[in-house]
């Protein structure tokens, strides 16, 4: 289950006017969905924002992956409701249960952005908005190693259970200890790859040349502004809302 | 030891990975699995020891149905020895390393100590007892992944690749080693690309393509049958090409195991005494 969750983090190539946008416009959707939802705890207001989330993920047929991200975050989701229930006290439920809510609603606004779109053109946005190619690149490639990541930390819990090591037995201390045989060969293991793939790039003469040209330009269109409005739109009606009847 | 009846298994929702696998493993077995990429092998060894569990059919490991019993218990007859040292080396020393197991296992104080002595002189990592694992060479390491599983004291012992990356010094000494665990009784399986290795040391081969066991039979057999290799996308190995060619250009057929080299001229000894022989009388 938690390797599931890292599943919504990951790019998989389809044609559908969400994977087509340009990411300059698409992140505005997160954003927004990130202002709203920080700002309100109405239940209401949450659900229509999950409800565009669910419109969107349909639209761009990652709908099935959306709802297994969600899933997987269902137990993080729970445990926030039942801490927040015991330190706010069950009279202010409706509260507690909002808090856990919005994390579900981030969890699936920023999901989107990332299953349909490609680090490549993540990368190549940031350059677009002025940041230092190097920089794009490493969160680039951060992004892009969570699958191959998900991969090694799966190998090594199946090399270390079968000597004999139980993940879920013992108290919290004892589970706690369970975890370091699996957290520190992956650690190792994902910074010995790191030093090969700088020394791979290295030796392709990454880095000799000061300016960068690109085979792929990215342009905002026509749709994509129409995009951008619609979510200023959005922010500007609930921001209205809010004023009025201060949900 | 180990039973597989009609495994089925994918993973969630992708294509069948095994399709109806059916195998046996006996007590002092010397087995390998070979076959192409992506064909299911690691697939089908992490079922030895519960780490997957049949999608549909049925796996038993010592009478126990993998489904009903926990990875740990399992573990304790089956090791899986895993391709890649570096999955699994977490401790500060070697030392601490090779009694991982011995520890998830609850062995005692004592019994730790003579296991660990007898384990790390056997594989020739006595002198290397406090060294830090992650700082040894590609082949020490993989000694110590090997000893930290083989301290337990497994019947069945599954190796994943063990020959990739290692000289030929290496590869003989690991040969040796599968023999003596082999001679104390102990089921070993090898899962491999390696023909040589598996001429020179294996008894018994299982094909395995496309998730499906296409064959099993000796290793005299399956390796000399060029048209399976092909199928398998394997290189029949040297003394085996030799033999078939000896046979095409000089019609000279050589009978009996030929895939190790004492063999070989055993037999070519023995086929050319007979036809001068025959020629003779
Ligand atoms: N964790 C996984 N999730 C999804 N699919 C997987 C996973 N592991 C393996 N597969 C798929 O299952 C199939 C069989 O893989 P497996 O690793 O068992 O092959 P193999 O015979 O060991 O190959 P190799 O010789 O390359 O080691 C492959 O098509 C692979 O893509
Ligand atoms: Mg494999």
């Amino acid at each position: 289950m938690r390797i599931s969750m890292l599943r919504g983090l990951e790019y998989k190539y389809m044609n559908t006017f969400m994977h087509r946008m340009d990411p300059r416009a698409k992140v505005f959707y997160p954003i927004v969905c990130m202002v709203i939802t920080l700002l309100t705890v109405n239940v209401l207001t949450l659900t229509l924002i999950l409800s565009t989330a669910i419109l969107l993920a349909f639209a761009a047929k990652t709908l099935r992956r959306l709802l297994e991200t969600l899933r997987g975050l269902f137990l993080l989701t729970m445990m926030i409701f039942l801490l927040n229930l015991i330190f706010m006290g069950v009279e202010r439920c409706a509260i507690a249960f909002a808090y856990a809510f919005r994390l579900v609603v981030l969890g699936a606004t920023f999901s989107i952005f990332f299953m349909t779109t490609s680090p490549e053109d993540m990368a190549l946005a940031m350059v677009k908005v002025g940041i230092p190619y190097e920089y794009a690149l490493a969160f680039m490639s951060s992004i892009r190693f969570v699958p191959t990541l998900a991969r090694d930390l799966q190998t090594i819990i199946d090399a270390q259970r079968s000597r004999g090591l139980e993940l879920d037995s013992g108290g919290i201390i004892q589970r706690a200890k369970n975890f370091l045989p699996i957290l520190i060969p992956l650690m190792v293991f994902e910074i010995r790859r790191s030093y090969r793939i700088a020394e791979a790039m290295e030796s392709r003469a990454f880095g000799s040349v000061r300016k960068r040209t690109y085979v792929h330009e990215l342009r905002l269109r026509f749709s994509d502004y129409v995009f951008i409005m619609s979510c200023v739109i959005g922010l500007v009606l609930y921001l209205f809302a809010r004023t009025i009847w201060g949900v | 030891m180990i039973k597989v009846k009609d495994l089925w298994f994918r993973y969630e929702e992708g294509p069948w990975v095994l399709k109806g696998i059916n195998l046996e493993i006996y007590e002092g077995d010397l087995l390998a699995i070979m076959g192409p990429n992506g064909a299911g092998k690691t697939t089908l060894i992490k079922h030895f020891n519960g780490l997957l569990k049949p999608v549909k059919g049925l796996v038993e490991v010592m009478g126990m149905d993998t489904r009903k019993v926990s990875v740990s218990k399992l573990a304790r007859y089956v090791g899986l020895v895993f391709q890649n040292p570096d999955h699994q080396i977490f401790a500060e020393t070697v030392e601490e390393e090779v009694a991982f197991a011995l520890k998830n296992f609850k062995f005692s104080a004592d019994e730790v100590k003579n296991r660990l002595n007898k384990i790390l002189k056997e594989m020739g990592l006595e002198k290397y007892r406090r060294r830090v694992p992650f700082n040894l060479s590609g082949g020490e390491k993989r000694r110590v992944a090997m000893a930290s599983v083989l301290v337990y004291d497994p019947v069945v012992v599954v190796f994943d690749e063990p020959t990739l990356g290692q000289d030929l010094k290496q590869k003989e000494r690991l040969g040796k080693f599968l023999w003596r665990l082999n001679d104390e009784g102990k089921a070993i399986v090898v899962v491999t690309h390696d023909v040589e290795f598996v001429a020179d040391y294996i008894d018994e081969v299982v094909l395995l393509s496309d998730g499906k066991i296409v064959a099993r039979g000796r290793a005299q057999e399956i390796l000399t049958d060029r048209d399976l290799l092909k199928k398998v996308r394997l290189l029949p190995p040297q003394l085996a090409e030799t033999a078939f060619l000896l046979e095409r250009t000089l019609n000279l057929k050589l009978e009996g195991n030929f895939l190790r080299i004492d063999g070989f001229v055993d037999c070519l000894r023995r086929w050319l005494n007979e036809n001068i022989d025959a020629k003779r009388s």
